[in-house]
């Protein structure tokens, strides 16, 4: 009987042993973390949560979906997917004005492109300039006059300063050459639509995702995007009529903390791919709003290079300030 | 009012010019549009006030019995209790800090035996495990258990 | 679909088995949420979201309703037996819940917390399903201007919160909304208050500064008074209501039901503003006001009946316009959203099954839940008889689990122990922790709404004058404000004194 145990434990040890080794070299052997920066019911949850399930089966591992909101936009789910051990085990789900705005307007703790390993991004939703549906202005060029005709009178909404959505309006504003005044409401989106709905403001700059069922519902009217909307391809971008520097959206990005080795990124980095791609995950997607359109690490990367120095150089153009 | 208003009327009124300052500082705006130190101002301002007048209270009215201070060695080490496990939880992880808590509240300022005070932080932070992280999911910081 | 038959047919959906166990697993799991203080309802909802992406829309949104209402019910529960808001809205069930608790009265308390609860969650749900989409777009009216002077007026009545001086009330107010206004300027996205931490960039949470200055705090006292804490556990007198009890709460309930739902359907207003000013409401409708927060019945039942009946208003607003009214209905709305419905006007049009399933199941879970919390009472009455020693403990770790777990952060652990030892030296010398709460819940919401307002009347203050609703709360407030200062003046304190 001992002796039987004493066997049974020194296999048990052997296998301890072994499965560690071999962990190290097959990732992943544990579930992975997604941080969400944004809490509960925001945009980055429910992107994760579509894609976690495809996910987890193409890494045959649970994904695991953590909460770290707060420091103003999502600056500290950030800087803890900065600082996490670059093991692959803690992801997260961050969204583009963490990368692109928010070290513009405040100091952050993290360097936003050599802070990250970026895996992959999953598209996102377009901006667009939105009235209620018993408003007199059909067109963006009706608003845009009577915007002209009493300046500073029109008002319009936005999710906060610094949003991309508050800097598609000083774009347009620019572009346009009228005065509208600007409205920052705070705590998601839903100020900022009830005071739409109410008619306590005339417009509203938001994303896509947020308007679409009130668009559906015939409650708003959509006059301009930045990107053409699939569902209303009548809704005439802001190129089309001549805005041509309107052009920032949100978009969602997958991250890990820097220098993520290369056979964790060459598993994840395929398997984001599927996940973004699955056929059944795209509509879900779309319906809801948002336009999926994968890009790679390097691509991504890019992008953020080039965005990040777009928002400082118009900050800088449009004289909005920052701190 | 108690003896120890005038010094707490004192110090509110010197944290309200401070706040006044940091209010200027920050940008007071106009009445049509007040900037982002418009309400820090104003409320430092009453605060100000206020507290003064506590501080004049404090001298020239009645002033009550002030409160008893007994165990302070106790409520020190309570709160430094509390101050530890912030501190340690995410090192240590939740069930290991969690222990250590109890056990320390239990031993160390209830003076309660050994036995007694090891149990009963084994049982709670045991259950409170369950409860919290099993049961609700409760992200709980794992610690150095988990590698 | 009318009404009738809208019910008859989400009872229909309702009272199938499935549903039935997933309603009650609902406030079963939000009870348990609900009395642990700190894990809050929005925490839970979230944890449990993803057990539920494989279920069916219906039951899951009933479950997660289940649980929201359960914690509603559970909150009062800590409140009334260790002076520690099991969840926000509970934080005026404290003043007098905890205080009864003191006088052996903690079964009382809890009963009529419970049946408050119940009847105010039945009014409300009536009111959700015959009036939800005529109230929602009322509601929207509100603007900026109204928020402000609502806010306003909510804040004047600092001065029947406190029974000590009115003058440190009024200073600890100050010094709420001084705390208010730290972090992201909404308006310039300027840093205030915040010395490099990240954690106060969004503001103070109000989770562990109640928790910190009730609490802790009131733990720190207990442990500094050998005697006190004895009395606590050696009396207990009757475990539920007494007849004179029923009678002195039957209009506050209904009072504070219906101010809850009226209050709860503006979006934004969430559950903890208006539980201050049904308890307002009552202190100044009192024939005797002296006595509230030494722990009279009236203080327990309008409040916990208020925020019952108003989270199930904050209903109106997200399922007939789908507007989240609270964080917790943001979260609700996302999964919606994930489940692949599409929250917004023509929810209820598009998919009755999901409004009327859910409004059945609100009956339901609120006879459940009152089935459920009353033979719990006695059960936690004993739990005051547990040693002193022994209870501080957890309820510190309680605490301290309850402000981790709100953002899985340390920062809000360490805000929480800080507001502990400042609330205990505020109650040594005889602060009270009530105006400064209000202060810090009203202070952004008021800040934010005066600028929104000021910027779209273009600069012009009158917008808070004419008009009229804006102008009743700004003359309620005024009104409010100079009655008690009138009566208290100090010649007749020393009087009172002498």
């Amino acid at each position: 009987m001992k002796r039987s145990s004493l066997v049974s434990a020194m296999i048990l040890t052997a296998a301890a042993f072994f499965g560690t080794a071999v962990a190290q070299e097959s990732y992943p052997s544990k579930p992975i973390k997604i941080v969400i920066p944004l809490g509960p019911g925001s945009g980055n949850d429910v992107v994760t949560r579509i894609l976690s399930e495809r996910l987890g089966k193409e890494l045959n591992t649970r994904i695991e979906v953590e909460y770290k909101a707060g420091g103003g936009g999502g600056v500290i789910g950030a800087d803890f997917v900065a600082n996490a051990k670059p093991d692959g085990y803690t992801l997260g789900t961050l969204n583009s004005s963490i990368f692109t705005n928010a070290p513009v307007f405040n100091t952050v703790p993290f360097d936003p492109i050599k802070g990250f390993t970026q895996i992959a991004r999953m598209g996102g939703g377009s901006i667009v300039l939105a009235v209620r549906d018993a408003a007199p202005w059909k067109t963006v060029e009706e608003f845009l006059d009577y915007a002209k005709k009493s300046p500073g009178k029109a008002t319009c909404g936005t999710t906060g300063v610094s949003t991309s959505g508050n800097l598609d309006l000083e774009l347009l504003k620019a572009d346009a050459g009228v005065e509208i005044t600007h409205v920052p409401y705070k705590a998601g989106s839903g100020p900022n639509i009830a005071a739409l709905l109410g008619g306590h403001i005339d417009c509203a700059m938001q994303l896509w995702p947020v308007l679409v069922n009130h668009v559906r519902g015939g409650k708003l009217r959509p006059l301009a995007t930045v990107s053409q909307l699939r569902e209303y391809p009548k809704v005439p971008t802001f190129e089309q009529k001549g805005f041509r520097s309107v052009d920032l959206e949100v978009w969602f990005g997958f991250f890990g903390p820097a220098n993520l080795p290369a056979n964790v990124m060459a598993k994840l980095g395929p398997a984001f791919e599927k996940a973004i791609n699955d056929p059944v995950n795209v509509a879900k997607l779309e319906k809801i709003g948002w336009t999926v359109q994968y890009e790679g690490s390097a691509a991504l990367r890019k992008r953020i290079e080039k965005e990040l120095a777009a928002v400082r150089a118009l900050v800088k153009r449009v004289g909005i300030k920052t701190n | 009012m108690v003896k120890a208003d005038r010094w707490i009327g004192l110090f509110f009124s010197l944290f309200a010019f401070y706040v006044c300052v940091e209010g200027v500082r920050l940008g007071l705006g106009t009445y049509q549009r007040p900037g982002p130190g418009f309400i820090p101002f104003y409320a430092g301002l009453i605060l100000g006030v206020l507290s003064l007048a506590v501080c004049l209270w404090g001298f020239l009215g009645q002033t009550d019995k002030p409160d008893r201070w007994q165990n302070r060695g106790q409520i020190a080490m309570v709160f430094l209790a509390i101050v530890g496990f912030t501190l340690l939880v995410e090192w240590l992880g939740f069930i290991l800090t969690a222990f250590l808590l109890v056990a320390f509240l239990l031993k160390v300022v209830e003076r309660r035996g050994w036995g007694f005070s090891v149990a009963v932080a084994v049982a709670v932070a045991g259950a409170s495990y369950v409860v919290f992280d099993l049961w609700l999911r409760a992200q709980l910081p794992a610690g150095i258990l988990a590698s | 679909m009318d009404a009738l038959e809208g019910l008859l047919y989400g009872l229909s959906l309702a009272f199938t088995l499935k549903n039935l166990a997933f309603v009650f697993a609902g406030v079963l799991l939000g009870t348990l949420v609900g009395v642990l203080p700190g894990i809050g309802p929005a925490a839970a909802i979230s944890l449990l979201l993803p057990s539920t992406f494989h279920a069916d829309p219906i039951s899951s949104m009933i479950m997660l309703c289940g649980l929201y209402y359960g914690t509603m019910y559970g909150g009062s529960t800590t409140s009334i037996l260790a002076n520690i808001p099991g969840e926000a809205a509970s934080i005026v069930t404290c003043f007098d819940g905890y205080q009864m608790a003191r006088q052996g009265r903690a079964g009382p308390a809890l009963g009529i917390a419970a049946f408050g609860s119940f009847f105010a969650g039945t009014i409300a749900v009536v009111g959700l399903m015959l009036l939800a989409p005529t109230l929602a777009s009322v509601a929207l009216k509100f603007g900026s201007p109204e928020y402000f002077s609502l806010m306003l007026m909510s804040l004047t009545l600092v001065t029947y919160l406190s029974h000590g001086s009115v003058l440190k009330a009024l200073m600890m107010t100050a010094l709420g909304l001084i705390l208010s206004t730290i972090g992201l300027d909404p308006v310039t996205t300027k840093l205030r208050f915040t010395y490099e931490t990240l954690v106060l960039r969004d503001g103070l949470g109000i989770v562990p500064v109640v928790m910190g200055l009730f609490g802790v705090s009131e733990v720190l006292l207990n442990v500094g008074e050998t005697m006190n804490r004895e009395i606590l556990r050696s009396k207990i007198k009757n475990l539920f209501p007494s007849l004179k009890d029923w009678k002195d709460s039957a209009l506050p309930i209904t009072r504070g039901s219906l101010l809850g739902f009226f209050l709860g359907i503006i979006p934004g207003l969430g559950t903890i503003i208006p539980t201050f000013l049904s308890y307002g409401m009552e202190k100044r409708l009192s024939k005797h006001p002296e006595k509230f927060g030494t722990g009279v019945i009236e203080g327990v039942a309008a409040p916990e009946s208020c925020n019952n009946a108003a989270a199930t208003a904050n209903f109106v607003p997200m399922l007939s316009l789908g507007i989240p009214a609270n964080p917790i209905m943001a979260i609700l709305l996302g999964a919606l959203t994930i489940y692949g419905l599409q929250p917004g006007p023509l929810l209820i049009r598009e998919h009755s099954d999901l409004f009327w399933g859910v409004i059945a199941s609100m009956y339901v879970a609120n006879v459940m839940l009152l089935v459920l919390n009353l033979p719990l009472i006695p059960l936690w009455v004993q739990l005051l008889k547990v040693p002193y020693t022994v209870l501080y403990p957890m309820i510190l770790l309680f605490c301290l689990i309850g402000s981790y777990s709100l953002n899985n952060n340390v920062g809000d652990v360490i805000i929480m122990c800080i507001f502990g030892l400042f609330g205990f030296l505020m109650k040594k010398f005889r602060y009270e922790p009530a105006p400064l709460v209000l202060a810090l819940v009203l202070g952004p919401m008021m800040e934010d709404n005066l600028r929104q307002a000021l910027l779209i009347s273009g600069g012009s203050i009158a917008t808070f004058f004419t008009r009229p609703l804006s102008a009743v709360f700004l003359l309620v407030g005024f009104v409010s404000l100079l009655l008690p200062l009138l009566k208290l003046r100090p010649t007749a304190k020393f009087r009172a004194q002498e």
